[in-house]
């Protein structure tokens, strides 16, 4: 019984490079407002988001997604009030 | 969605065609807090408010002018419905100072001979029974809109009519809980309006000091904002014109207060807008500030050999040598430009793309770091006389090693070929095809040869039929060759049936030339990945056969895009599975199809992902994809080939 060296080829994957950078801009698609409402500090907005993209070959559905950022004239902030992919009719 | 005094309260319907409504508690910061409520209430939501209490919710029901105005508990129990007919939805539910609701709002009188009467009323609402009192305040016309805030003792109405057509006015009163009049009406402005279309009008807000009456004035095409004193007042005389807060839709914009702040909000031109300021006399001159900020999109990355990338993002095209400062390429609107293809040239690449006003094929000259080199120029234009041009996006771009071709299709197939240093050197485009109309020319795919370039396209011919099933198009896979001086010479059919729809070329060993496209093939519900091999000079040296089959179903196409290249060694594909939306990738060998190793999915575990974009780099292949999410981002993975010897024991 002899030991022989047979090759295998292994594929390995490197690590994931972003192209580009994440660059906050005005959002792709439309948003349109809901609501506007105050905590009597700050304030929360609400609106529906055309941003649909995961069919990529298709252009973005009726509104997807609602979403709610808090914010302050001076200081604003944005964060997802839901992930569903589900429209929203909301006020 | 309305602020309770502890956190604010969303009422949302699940889907436009779904009439169930439910409650959704978020905190201070717009985060979701506990599970959404379902609510015994039908209807779409128009209005939401809260005394700290309880809640107030007013829906409009899909019978004509019939609102629903129900008191729920904080909990998003039905405490009491009553069904109203209204002309108008309120545009506000206020709280009045012992926690009761009140709006205003406009309902029909009946119509009698020539002419209708409505009225305007206020509706105050028993924050603990729910039960409303109905005090009539004054007729108006049936074009008129109403809106009305209370302060805290009093509440202010204001209106928008043509009760005198075609004079529009707009005006206001002052009232107390109970109806009673404390400043009388009186107008703001009226005028005769260029054409009687309606208006959306008026908007009023509180600012703990004074009324604001924000009026659309169709005469001046503007938001007209007046000052009312709390005893009702008038403070300012003349408006101050706010011509940039209407909305899309010409509604005028939403108001909110905090303790300190007065907001408009609104959208316009895809985003929404907000401008605060302590106090009503102060928004004028107060800065605008886009909201709804969020990462740019990225879409359709594509790669050239030697590293750089572009790709689509927001409204230009970006590109970069991988790993390395990114840098604009073009900035026109993405509606207008399509996908781009970039090819390596000697000191740099070539990127192309077309725009559809005008209709051109454009390229820009980059350098081996993504930035550009001069200014981009025009390949190609439609002219009335020379319509080679559609809105299609399909083009392509190689490189010879002395010229760059550039291939689009239209209502034939065309080409033009472009020096490094940008010159076009066919002013009229070469044509390589033209074809009937029920045909359509899509991917015409380059390779260089070693005398100039190989263009493969598909065919697909169109059979239209009055049943209500389609019949899927007859695909035929064409090729040409251009020489260097430019010279066209066809080669003919490669193939010809089935359904194909993707086409990609690579070169492989022994100056073969792998074509590859995606087809449904003869078999139903089967997908594949085919092959043919070809000569330098175009002809086929292989017959078709498939790299990978996947079943599929008509609204489940199982295999997406797909790009392949040669590692040096092995081709390699990668392609898109759906539905699950992965990149896998797969080593072959391009003349026996055998595969070397077991398929990998190039995007992470977990996340999905489309437009694989493959290019060799020297050490194997470089594959460029898009992360699918709510906001799509791209990226790049290097394939690597591990020769690992194993100790095998033989007998």
């Amino acid at each position: 019984m002899l030991p022989i060296l047979v090759p295998l080829f292994a594929l390995a994957l490197g690590p994931e490079i972003p192209l580009g950078s994440t660059r906050i801009t005005s959002a792709p698609y439309n948003q349109t407002l809901s609501s506007v409402a105050s905590n009597g500090r700050d304030f929360l907005a609400l609106w529906s988001d055309q941003r649909n993209t995961l069919d990529p070959n298709q252009p973005p559905r009726f509104p997807a997604l609602t979403t709610a950022a808090s914010m302050l004239p001076d200081n604003r902030s944005i964060r997802p009030v839901t992930s569903s992919s589900t429209p929203l009719s909301a006020r | 969605m309305t602020w309770t005094g502890s956190s604010y309260m969303l009422v949302y319907t699940p889907s436009v065609t779904n009439d169930s409504l439910f409650l959704q508690r978020l905190d201070d910061d717009g985060n979701l807090k506990d599970h959404a409520v379902p609510i015994a209430v039908t209807g779409a939501p128009v209005w939401l408010a809260s005394n700290g209490n309880n809640l107030l919710l007013v829906t409009n029901t899909l019978q004509y002018n019939v609102f629903l105005v129900t008191l729920l508990g904080i909990d998003g129990a039905v405490v009491h419905t009553t069904s109203m007919e209204m002309d108008r939805a309120t545009n506000r539910v206020f709280t009045l100072p012992g926690g009761d609701y009140g709006f205003v709002a406009i309902h029909s009188n009946g119509c009698g001979g020539f002419a209708c009467t409505h009225t305007v009323s206020l509706y105050t609402v028993n924050a603990h029974d729910g039960n409303i009192a109905e005090t009539d305040l004054y007729d108006v016309s049936m074009y008129a809109n109403v809106a009305a805030v209370a302060s805290d003792d009093r509440i202010l109405v204001a209106l928008e009519d043509e009760d005198q057509s075609p004079y529009w006015s707009a005006s206001y009163e002052v009232i107390h809980e109970d109806g009673g009049v404390l400043a009388p009406k009186t107008i703001l402005e009226s005028g005769v309006p260029p054409s009687i279309s309606g208006f959306n009008g008026p908007t009023v807000g509180w600012d703990g000091r004074e009324f604001l009456v924000l009026a659309q004035n169709p005469t001046a095409a503007a938001a007209h904002a007046f000052r009312v004193a709390a005893d009702g007042t008038q403070i300012d005389a003349t408006p101050v014109v706010l011509n940039d807060v209407q909305r899309d839709d010409g509604a005028l914009p939403m108001f909110a207060s905090s303790s300190d702040t007065q907001l408009l909000a609104w959208d316009a031109v895809t985003d929404v807008f907000a401008r605060g300021a302590p106090a009503f006399d102060e928004l004028a001159a107060a800065p605008t500030h886009d909201v709804t900020l969020a990462p740019a999109l990225q879409l359709f990355p594509t790669l050239a050999a030697g590293g750089v990338a572009a790709w689509i993002e927001n409204a230009v095209v970006r590109g970069e040598d991988i790993g390395k400062a990114d840098r604009e390429i073009i900035n026109r609107p993405t509606s207008e430009v399509s996908v781009p293809a970039i090819a390596q040239g000697e000191n740099g690449d070539l990127v192309v793309w077309r725009t559809t006003w005008p209709l051109q094929v454009v390229g820009q000259r980059v350098a081996s770091d993504g930035s550009p080199v001069g200014n981009s120029f025009v390949i190609a234009t439609r002219q009335p006389q020379n319509p080679q041009i559609s809105a299609s996006d399909d083009l392509s771009v190689a490189w010879d090693g002395h010229d760059f071709l550039v291939s689009w299709t239209a209502d034939g197939v065309y080409a033009a070929r472009v020096s490094e240093s940008g010159d076009v050197l066919d002013s009229q485009p070469l044509v390589l095809s033209s074809v009937e109309s029920t045909d359509d020319l899509i991917t015409p795919r380059i390779i260089s040869t070693g005398n100039g370039f190989l263009v493969v396209w598909i065919d697909q011919k169109y059979i239209f039929t009055l049943g209500p099933i389609p019949i899927p198009p007859t695909s035929t896979v064409y090729a040409a060759r251009i020489g260097d001086s430019g010279s066209v010479t066809p080669i003919g059919a490669l193939w010809d049936g089935g359904d194909v729809d993707e086409l990609v070329l690579a070169r492989v060993s022994d100056g073969r030339i792998a074509a590859m496209w995606r087809d449904w093939n003869d078999t139903p519900n089967w997908k594949c990945i085919n092959r043919m091999l070809l000569n330098e000079d175009g002809t086929a040296a292989s017959d078709v056969a498939p790299i990978v089959c996947c079943t599929a179903s008509l609204y489940a196409p199982a295999i997406g895009g797909f790009d392949a290249a040669w590692d040096g060694n092995k081709l390699v594909v990668a392609w898109q599975e759906q539905p699950g939306q992965t990149i896998t990738a797969l080593r072959i060998d391009p003349f026996t199809l055998a595969g070397f190793d077991e398929p990998v999915q190039v995007n992470p575990l977990g996340t999905q992902a489309a437009a694989p974009s493959v290019v060799a780099n020297g050490t194997g292949v470089t594959i460029a994809y898009q992360r699918l999410a709510d906001v799509s981002r791209v990226f790049a993975r290097n394939l690597i080939v591990n020769a690992a010897p194993r100790r095998r024991t033989s007998r």
